[in-house]
């Protein structure tokens, strides 16, 4: 009981990660439509910018959670503005999109090891803060600063998708964009402002995730992405709610199957819930992957 | 036997008036290959402009080709005096072309006052609550809807919605496809003769797209029918007979839904 409390302390911490990750994917997701695997290569230019933001100016180590934001946006724009329309433009298909995307991502991923030589860095100088005690759980400072920064990046991203114009549209589009065109919604902006804040979610996942793990190197963001996506498809494409419920489900799940069976298993718990769930409500989820052809980009 | 009673009439047809918009010579189409030729249709000021033809004919893609959801093979949509053919479907919206598109008409996951906000997104957010205020009197049953998700509404009370969220911008024209597609019979009246007719006799210009012969000619002012792509009658409605109509273009075929 005591391990199992725990596990679920633990999974709370990795959720707030995951949510960070997931919201941001599925906000790009329902939007453009294009399951994006890159997002992975850019949580790692987001860990990696900022822990070298870290590591040479040795000012405020939260200086490179900001960084990693920044890095987030400034790479997701190149490819989502630079790359993407390209080949959407030229009526790629749903597969290909996926194999660009994946192609995109290796390429990255190996041009960040061909210049870091592969090397893995420690982000020891990370200040943990004090350690709280909840009954058996512990947590950190920065673990609890985390958690407050995915609740307030949820909140703000709800409250911008369901109080702001902008957000309503950006809602409106995910749905229905050829309507949303002839609604006179400017569809370059929404698309604009959803690379910006998906770029930055996945940045500030990024560095979130290797602050919590301590260790960085070029394969950290495509570590990361595999309980991400678990969470943004769980969650139902476009829903940062959505995303956030089903990051609790496997950030513990992770925790628990990692207490119990071991950390070697606790990726594949990810999808272990993702798989369940699809097995047990399929044409909830995967309706939603399949029925949509037209990228927004 | 072909339908010829428009041509005596043809001689003593009113001279319209400067048109609104001027679709001319329109092909467009799918994958290149062109679903309406060379067709050509004008709506006027105050005029409500009936456009009809059996399934298949290419209503819904000249509609299509005028809003900008679809590009244009060759032709020229001229819209307040300005050429609007190659802009892209938000500014020709902004233009002033409101359009309510046949199915995904609505924002389902919106709710209703979302949905109309959505309609009046170029507005000033004042002009906004106005212009929702306006609709709701226009439109009372909208009154009891407006927190309701737009997927949970019935036929009838989408299709409103989606009218009412065209009308948000005061668009000059109103394009409408098919909008009785699907309803009741009883409900496709009232909107037709309630709501349209009452849009049309507001002053707007409407160019509506239907199957519904019967239902929509008494509203009409013109009459464009096409068949194969290609527009086959353009006269005014009162010239027309919405029997002759179903027997000569429909062959009698679904006649329950068609007339």
């Amino acid at each position: 009981m005591h391990t199992l409390i725990q596990a679920i302390g633990f999974g709370i911490v990795t959720a707030s990660l995951i949510a960070i990750g997931a919201m941001g994917f599925t906000l790009q997701f329902g939007l453009t439509n294009i399951l994006n695997l890159t997002y992975g290569v850019v949580m790692t230019l987001g860990a990696m910018l900022g822990y070298l933001v870290d590591s040479v100016s040795g000012v405020n180590p939260w200086i490179g959670v900001i960084t990693g934001g920044v890095a987030g946006i400034a790479a997701t724009l190149v490819i989502g503005k630079g790359i993407f329309p390209f080949f959407v433009r030229r009526g790629i298909g749903l597969l290909q999109v996926v194999m660009l995307t994946l192609g995109l991502s290796l390429v990255i991923q190996y041009t960040i090891a061909a210049i870091d030589h592969g090397n893995f860095y420690q982000l020891s100088f990370f200040p943990t803060g004090p350690t709280y005690h909840f009954g058996p759980i512990v947590i950190t400072g920065t673990e609890l600063i985390f958690i407050g920064i995915a609740a307030f990046l949820y909140l703000s991203i709800a409250g911008l998708l369901h109080l702001t114009r902008l957000g309503k549209a950006l809602r409106a589009m995910s749905v229905e964009p050829g309507l949303a065109r002839s609604c006179g919604i400017p569809t370059r902006r929404i698309v604009n402002v959803t690379w910006i804040l998906s770029g930055m979610l996945a940045g500030i996942a990024g560095i979130a995730y290797v602050i919590n793990t301590n260790t960085v190197d070029s394969y950290s963001g495509n570590d990361f992405i595999a309980p991400v996506l678990a969470a943004a498809i769980l969650g139902q494409s476009g829903s940062p709610g959505g995303a956030v419920v089903a990051s609790l489900l496997v950030g513990c799940a992770t925790e628990i199957v990692s207490a119990y069976g071991g950390s070697a298993y606790s990726t594949v718990a990810g999808f272990g819930v993702l798989l369940i769930v699809l097995l047990a409500r399929p044409g909830n989820v995967m309706s939603e992957l399949t029925k949509k052809i037209e990228f927004t980009v | 036997m072909r339908y010829n009673g428009t041509r005596e009439v043809s001689e003593v047809m009113p001279a319209r008036t400067a048109p609104l918009l001027a679709a001319q010579a329109v092909t467009a189409g799918y994958n290149g290959l062109p679903v309406v030729r060379e067709v050509g249709v004008q709506v006027g000021p105050g005029e409500t402009v009936l456009v009809i033809g059996p399934n298949g004919a290419g209503k819904s893609t000249l509609v299509k080709a005028i809003t900008g959801d679809l590009p244009l093979m060759s032709g020229s949509i001229v819209f307040r005096g300005d050429e609007v053919g190659r802009l892209p479907a938000d500014v020709r919206a902004a233009r002033g072309i409101g359009y309510v598109p046949q199915l995904n008409d609505v924002f389902p996951t919106l709710t209703v006052l979302e949905n109309l906000e959505m309609g009046g997104y170029r507005l000033r957010t004042k002009a906004v609550r106005a212009r929702i205020d306006e609709l709701c009197e226009q439109f009372p049953q909208l009154v009891p809807l407006r927190r309701r998700q737009a997927r949970t509404l019935s036929g009838g009370e989408r299709k409103l919605v989606a009218i009412a969220r065209a009308l948000m911008p005061q668009p000059e024209l109103l394009i409408l496809d098919e909008p009785t597609a699907n309803l009741s019979p009883q409900v496709a009246n009232r909107i037709t003769s309630e709501v349209i007719a009452g849009i049309a006799a507001s002053g707007g210009a409407v160019l509506l797209i239907e199957q519904r012969v019967t239902l929509a000619l008494p509203v009409a002012s013109w009459v464009n029918i096409l068949v194969a792509g290609r527009s086959r009658h353009d006269a005014p409605a009162h010239t027309l007979d919405a029997e002759k109509i179903a027997a000569e273009f429909f062959f009698n075929h679904n006649e329950d839904e068609v007339v």
